[in-house]
């Protein structure tokens, strides 16, 4: 594919880098000569020096040819400006890296009005990775189908590991559940299981279901040993006011220890269910006073690398579950995992890897056919199995039909249903209506409209 | 030094020339030359076996800094001369190695100084010997637009990515600045090479459309395209074998494309995508037609006295012209025997060469245009030391690092260039006229040169010593100095 990225700070290099190992043509346009010069030199890319949100700039760039415009310059107002001229200008998809948190509480209007296909917030998308981690501690990677309303995700199966030796046909009665075991890869082999499939140690299993299904599944195979409950977020930035609005809803405690008194006060009217101390984080007296002992989780998330690793390596001498830290150079994430530090985040790197996904969805997408229904594609296990959203439309062949009467593909799966807003998981009597979002597993390539998973 | 990758891309070049050679070994079995087929199916069996082992483990740190960008390509056209001199060699053409050597690295570097005496060229003319001759013009060919950009070209996407083969292109394609015109180095490598292949076909078809056969054209348009100027003919392009039908045009249409290919290639991609006007806006472009039509012009009238006609005189003139300043080296006439100001004005263009980005060899317009205005800006500064002086070329302000780049190729150029002089100077003792102009033809990839090395003689009575200086001088021409300059500072090979 042809994507052209405005912007070359950290966030456009990791994106460069991991874009064009897989093969396609880039080119990259900022203002600075020798950070264009530099990006020539290292990657496979073309180079232009000028303004991004220049007409002139943007056609030499090729931008009315390209399939992705990704624009992550520092200001919010330029990457808006940037993918509205590259959308006139004819580019099939416009990516733009927006932080402001004002803006981002209009993000639904600047897609559909300014014709940005995703915007991306890099402390938005760090909380969110924050929040994950608390939720789940234990998946390895974390899917989201029909606006998050269905979830896939990735666990490793060690030894001892409560499912070990269990059979996929008994899950449902044994643990009361509606989780989905979808797809298994086992080194190189990779399956979509059948029910009578038995789960063993070294398995890596995706498992689809909303984000409680999958929650209480857990909790019930005792995975999650404790649910966590009580939280301290240090720093009281955007990072932290988007980790704290998104575990408001999920019945934590929440803790936000912050220095600046005036900030403080603007945390406590944000968030009235929230403890806000006042204090210096670093200072261990401190957060041994406010119960750091009890606390299940840390995130530090303040914009000092040195004191978000500090206090993490001190929360977790004081027996919290999951110390998490924002680090953002590259150099101290090496050093974070030696440090007893849970999980690192890094919110340029979120942001890049989620504009990778993007991409990749896109190239997925252009690679099956251009008369291609899927709403979004993931690739599983290895990129071996596709996880397809379609809508259901009237001319579907098996519109009503309940699901044990049509024949289906062999190695499909009809792995959920989302009907006005809920998430159907389909059994024999299930029925695919018009409006439905259906969310298909196969490891059938070439699948581009929901009639080809009819047998 | 990552020395791994290095051996991995020499690799794969010694398999590239490998299969190039296939190309002369079918021209010698389609004229049934059954005793020089052995003289490619040897080479051929080495360079694949040998690149195959250097290729058989890929390293896995693939990627190559600057330094190791000049080293490949410095170390592959040596390696590429080692093996592409053995067809020579083996079939008895050139029996003597060092010679072999010697045609070969003219081969490759575009030069066309050859030491081959009318006799070599076979009685009755050829017998024997096309599919040898096949490759003496392939190999100007191959080296114009550079071996390493063809591998380049075929190498799989994959084990390009992280590599950083952006410094390999830059290192063998001419120019001070080369940049890439679209995004990845394999889609430019491709787009280079297609460019070059289309303009090589209209050439042939147009020299087969004067008379010649395809063999003839072919081979002919071989050495014009890479500018490198070796003839099939002993007499190089002035009868054409006196069996071509209107040798005339052909002599103008040489003429054409000679200069064709001394022009920026990255113009006639603009020319492609429908950037046509600021393609012909090319300030390099201009400033190159200017010298030509100027240099055509002088000589036009130094050699007034020459021609019996006003046709034939304009056609020597222009073909001599347009031969030495797109470092081809053809001559329809020997240029030696005309006036000193032609001579002298042939020696200037000798230096000045073609257009940064060609095929052709010599300083460069380009160069040449920067270093001017860049005097130009510094007496300004003398005289008004106030002024803020922006030296632009190209519409486009030049920048520090490509100034200091330009004057430090001019300046080792000529230290090279007088270094050569005198060792050639005290090895063969010729005339100033002849070891001037010996050198002057070899370092700027022409061919012949003046006096005893002019169009109608060769090179072959020069010691064996000034040989091989001279062939090094056809690499640091070609290569534009760095490369090869690298491959020789010990600070490159050895760790403190």
């Amino acid at each position: 594919m042809q994507i052209v990225i405005i912007g070359n700070g950290s966030v456009g290099d990791s994106l460069i880098s991991s874009i064009c190992g897989e093969g396609h043509n880039v080119t990259v346009i900022d203002e600075d000569a020798t950070l264009v010069d530099e990006v020539v030199n290292k990657y496979d890319v073309f180079g232009i020096v000028g303004n991004g949100a220049s007409v002139d700039i943007q056609k030499q760039a090729g931008v009315q040819n390209c399939d992705v415009l990704i624009s992550v310059a520092t200001e919010d107002e330029l990457n808006m400006l940037c993918c509205m001229i590259g959308k006139r200008l004819g580019a099939a998809h416009a990516i733009a890296r927006v932080r402001n948190p004002q803006y981002l509480r209009q993000t639904d209007f600047m897609c559909e009005e300014l014709g940005i296909d995703l915007i991306v917030n890099p402390e938005y998308e760090a909380a969110r990775e924050a929040a994950r981690i608390i939720r789940f501690p234990v998946a390895m990677k974390l899917d989201k189908f029909a606006k998050g309303q269905v979830e896939i995700v990735e666990i490793h199966i060690h030894d001892g590991h409560p499912l070990v030796g269990q059979k996929l046909l008994d899950l449902r009665s044994k643990y009361s559940t509606n989780v989905l075991i979808c797809a298994v890869s086992h080194g190189d082999d990779v399956v979509i299981p059948g029910g009578d499939y038995v789960i063993r140690a070294g398995d890596i299993v995706s498992i689809t279901a909303s984000r409680k299904d999958i929650s209480d599944f857990f909790v019930k195979l005792g995975i999650i040993v404790k649910k966590f409950r009580s939280i301290f977020i240090i720093g009281g930035n955007n990072i932290s006011r988007y980790l704290a609005d998104m575990l408001s809803s999920g019945g934590f405690s929440i803790k936000i220890v912050e220095q600046n008194l005036a900030v403080c006060h603007e945390l406590a009217e944000l968030f009235p269910k929230a403890e806000i101390i006042c204090g210096n984080a670093a200072d261990p007296d401190l957060l041994t006073e406010e119960g750091i002992d009890d606390a299940d989780a840390c995130v530090a998330m303040t914009t000092d690398d040195k004191n978000n690793i500090i206090i993490s390596m001190f929360a977790k001498t004081r027996g919290v579950d999951k110390v998490i830290a924002r680090v953002s150079a590259a150099s101290f994430g090496k050093l974070s995992g030696s440090a007893g530090i849970d999980s690192d985040i890094n919110p340029k790197y979120i942001t890049a890897a989620n504009v990778i996904r993007y991409v990749r969805g896109l190239a997925n997408l252009k690679e099956n056919s251009s008369q291609s229904t899927i709403k979004t594609l993931y690739k599983l296990a290895d990129n071996k199995i596709e996880a397809l959203e379609f809508d259901v439309g009237k001319d579907f062949l098996g519109l009503s039909i309940p699901l044990r009467s049509i024949k289906l593909k062999s190695n499909l799966l009809i792995a959920a249903i989302i009907r006005d807003g809920a998430v159907i998981y389909p059994h024999g009597q299930t029925t695919l209506e018009v409006g439905d979002s259906v969310i298909v597993i196969t490891n059938n390539k070439h699948m581009n409209t929901l009639d080809d998973i009819l047998a | 030094m990552n020395f791994k990758m290095i051996k991995y891309i020499t690799g794969q070049l010694l398999l590239a020339e490998g299969a190039l050679m296939l190309l002369p070994l079918a021209v010698s079995l389609m004229y049934g030359e059954f005793s020089s087929i052995w003289a490619f199916i040897i080479p051929i069996a080495a360079l694949l076996i040998l690149g195959l082992l250097m290729v058989l483990f890929k390293p896995e740190n693939t990627t190559l800094g600057v330094k190791e960008g000049f080293v490949t390509v410095g170390l592959s056209w040596i390696v590429l001369s080692l093996f592409g001199a053995l067809p020579f060699v083996i079939s008895g053409l050139i029996p003597n190695y060092l010679d072999a050597f010697f045609e070969t690295v003219s081969g490759f570097t575009t030069t066309g100084s050859s030491i081959l005496s009318p006799s070599d060229f076979g009685t009755p003319w050829l017998e024997g010997l096309r599919g040898i001759f096949f490759w003496r013009s392939f190999t100007n060919w191959i080296g114009g637009m550079g071996v390493l950009v063809f591998v380049l070209a075929v190498m799989p996407q994959q084990d390009m990515k992280s590599s950083r083969l952006v410094h390999v292109m830059r290192a063998e394609m001419p120019g001070p600045k080369i940049d890439k015109i679209v995004p990845t180095i394999k889609k430019t490598a491709s787009i280079m090479y297609g460019i070059y292949i289309v303009m090589t076909l209209a050439c042939t078809a147009l020299l087969m459309f004067g008379g010649m056969d395809l063999y003839e054209s072919l081979t002919t348009t071989f050495s014009a395209a890479g500018t490198g100027g070796f003839a099939i003919w002993p007499d190089s392009m002035a009868t054409f074998g006196g069996t071509v039908a209107s040798p005339n045009f052909c002599v103008w249409t040489l003429t054409v494309f000679m200069l064709l290919f001394a022009i920026n290639f990255n113009l006639y991609y603009l020319i492609i995508s429908g950037k046509v006007l600021s393609a012909i806006f090319s300030e390099e472009l201009r400033w190159f037609l200017g010298i030509v039509i100027s240099a055509v012009t002088i000589v036009f009238i130094s050699n007034i006295n020459e021609y019996t006609s006003i046709s034939e005189n304009l056609r020597h003139s222009a073909f001599q012209v347009s031969s030495i300043i797109s470092t081809t080296g053809f001559a329809t006439d020997d240029f030696n025997m005309w006036g000193n100001l032609a001579k002298t004005v042939l020696l200037i263009i000798m230096f000045i060469g073609a257009c940064a980005g060609s095929t052709g060899g010599g300083i460069k317009v380009s160069r040449l245009v920067i270093a001017l205005k860049s005097t130009v800006a510094e007496v300004r500064h003398m005289i008004h030391p106030r002024h803020v002086n922006v030296v632009r070329f190209e519409k486009k302000a030049v920048d520090e690092a490509t100034r200091r780049g330009v004057f430090a190729f001019i300046i080792t150029y000529v230290f090279i260039f007088f270094g050569s002089f005198l060792v050639i100077s005290i090895f063969d003792a010729p005339s100033i006229e002849t070891g001037f102009s010996s050198v002057a033809a070899c370092i700027n990839n022409i061919g012949p040169g003046l006096g005893e090395v002019g169009p109608a003689s060769n090179f072959a009575s020069l010691s064996y010593v000034s040989k091989m200086v001279l062939s090094f001088d056809m690499l640091f021409g070609r290569l534009e100095i760095f490369p090869m300059l690298l491959l020789f500072s010990p600070a490159v090979w050895f760790k403190k």
